[in-house]
């Protein structure tokens, strides 16, 4: 049976009951971010889900040494899942292109095909544009806008300063709106 | 950085958090053009990232999930038989060793520790007597104690076990050639759906000595969803017969069902007591010695599956109708103990006599082939002796559900 150590941490340290109720109401937490953050960086639905799986598994694995006094879990989380994303683009050598995800995938409310074809053109033009940013600006990006953490959050998992990610976080937005913004002249 | 620009970078975080928090945009004056357009820049940024499925969701639970009480089960099979009885909490602790003082107690008071010696003879005459006389136990175990309830239910709820699984027979003990009726209930102890492949789940008659199946009942073609905390039930009839349509052994007799596959994973289906019965010794009902042997060979080809009926054989109680099916496209043989095929091909069937009412014959017990499958139905009544043209028709193999009819001349 795994143990949690309780702490001051908040989500951890607040649930009670067994293992699998606690890594499940986990798991339904965290899951939409965590899938938003994966996909968001390997822009691949299906190489998302199957990150996913391997951060899911990988925190299970790693549970019983997680230190909810030390580093809140979602924190914890995305760091695993951060080292998993750069894992995987390590193991192929190169970072990918970001991928265009099929316009069938993209939540939209019953837009027409002509819709469809637009918004797909659209995210494959951010997509592009995102490839300019540079490594640590896609992180901060990604977790900014993905799993939309806080500025401290973020600058924990990286062990950069809050106000250095939030000036980066500023300077890209701007950069991408700029080639965005020509894509769409 | 200068100081206005220092301001204008607080302004557009201060903008983004309540963008990103859901909050409505304000007409901030601190925001020029250029950090609207940013922000509406932020706002395609947003709808980037995808949202997982339902089915990804479920699937990678339902195995996150597997995971845990699989490690919980390791983690107890680590510990010492005598540890698990121990409770992990301490209020549950002191009440488990109120109790096991309580136990202890009395059972010295029963043995007469605390009584004179007069009274501890009562109470030996009395445990002779009044409590010796014990109801019959409700539950049946692999022990070699004959069953005495009518019915049996077990329940398998391991660490391991996301499903848990009870099963039980209509009576414990039944004459030969009675149908074997068999419920079973699996109900979804975890948190989350789960998704059984093939439902209902392959379960075997297993013979209690030889701990061997003698009949097993393939798993069906259904994809069934249990949600958290659902009960989902199924029946089966045995009729007492092996692959082959012969009456099996009396004896004791127990069920077994076999695991199931879940999106790619294997769950756990234990029945921890399995339930048993007993098979009496003494003629079955339709086992008599067959007095003629109706030669057909006949074939009917419906849908693409070709039914060839081979015999008929007419007892003093009842008949035996043998058929031959040449394999389904979908059919994939599982060598084993018996063999089977990775799905259930079980057929009913009905006959008419002499252009009379279509009566049952039952489901087929199920032979597996490398080739094919033999199949055999009982017909429980007797034939008329006078019967001169039988109609038989097999109402599906399986899930094919086509129909293919036969005329049987029964005189020679």
């Amino acid at each position: 049976m795994l143990n949690l150590q309780s702490g001051p941490d908040t989500d951890v340290g607040k649930t009670a009951g067994s293992t699998a109720e606690t890594f499940g109401q986990l798991y339904e937490q965290y899951l939409p971010k965590v899938f938003q953050y994966v996909s968001f960086r390997v822009g691949d639905r299906h190489m998302a889900e199957d990150l996913t799986s391997v951060v899911f598994e990988k925190a299970l694995t790693k549970f019983q040494s997680y230190d909810s006094t030390k580093a809140a879990f979602s924190t914890w989380l995305f760091s695993i899942a951060r080292n998993t994303v750069i894992d995987h683009y390590r193991a192929s050598s190169k970072e990918r292109n970001w991928k265009t995800e099929n316009a069938a995938a993209v939540p939209a409310s019953d837009p027409s095909p002509e819709d469809e074809a637009v918004r797909s053109e659209e995210i494959r033009q951010l997509r592009s544009c995102l490839s300019l940013l540079g490594q640590t600006e896609k992180e901060i990006v990604s977790l900014k806008f993905a799993s939309e953490m806080t500025n401290r959050q973020i600058a924990g998992i990286l062990g950069l300063s809050e106000s250095n990610v939030g000036t980066i976080i500023y300077r890209a937005v701007r950069k991408l709106r700029d080639g965005f913004t020509g894509w769409q002249k | 950085m200068s100081r206005e620009e220092q301001e204008r970078q607080k302004a557009f975080l201060e903008n983004l958090d309540r963008m990103l928090g859901g909050e409505p945009a304000k007409d901030d004056p601190a925001l020029d053009d250029d950090l609207k357009s940013a922000l509406r820049m932020a706002e395609h940024l947003q709808r980037l990232g995808l949202t997982p499925s339902a089915e990804f969701k479920g699937e990678l639970k339902a195995r996150l999930l597997q995971k845990i009480y699989e490690k919980d089960k390791q983690a107890q099979e680590k510990q010492g038989w005598f540890w698990r009885w121990i409770p992990r909490q301490i209020a549950w602790q002191a009440v488990s060793a109120v109790a096991l003082i309580l136990v202890v107690v009395g059972i010295m008071w029963g043995v007469g520790v605390f009584r004179p010696s007069h009274q501890a003879s009562i109470s030996e005459t009395e445990a002779q007597t009044g409590p010796k006389a014990a109801a019959p136990s409700t539950t049946t175990t692999p022990a070699t104690t004959a069953p005495t309830a009518r019915t049996t239910t077990t329940a398998g709820y391991g660490a391991g076990t996301l499903i848990a699984a009870s099963a039980g027979t209509d009576k414990t003990s039944y004459a030969r050639g009675e149908d074997v009726k068999i419920q079973v209930e699996l109900k979804n102890t975890s948190v989350g759906p789960i998704t059984i492949d093939r439902f209902p789940p392959i379960l075997s008659l297993m013979q209690t000595d030889t701990k061997q199946p003698v009949y097993t009942f393939a798993a069906g073609t259904a994809t069934r969803t249990i949600a958290a905390g659902e009960t989902v039930k199924f029946s089966l009839d045995w009729g007492q017969q092996d692959s082959k349509g012969a009456y099996v052994a009396a004896g004791s007799y127990y069920i077994e069902l076999e695991d199931v596959n879940s999106q790619g994973q294997t769950l756990q289906l234990n029945l921890a007591t399995p339930p048993r019965f007993i098979i009496q010794s003494g003629a079955a009902a339709t086992t008599g010695e067959t007095v003629r042997t109706v030669t057909v060979d006949s074939a009917q080809t419906v849908g693409g599956i070709t039914v060839v009926l081979r015999k008929i054989e007419l007892t003093a109680t009842g008949a035996r109708v043998y058929a031959f099916v040449a394999p389904p496209p979908d059919y994939s043989f599982v060598p084993g103990n018996p063999p089977r095929a990775t799905q259930d091909y079980s057929a009913p069937a009905y006959y008419s006599l002499d252009g009379g009412w279509f009566k049952d014959a039952g489901t087929s017990s199920v032979e597996y082939l490398v080739n094919g499958m033999n199949h055999v139905w009982v017909i429980k009544e007797p034939l008329p002796a006078d019967a001169s043209e039988m109609q038989f028709s097999v109402a599906g193999i399986g899930q094919w559900k086509d129909t293919w009819r036969f005329t049987i001349a029964l005189k020679p």
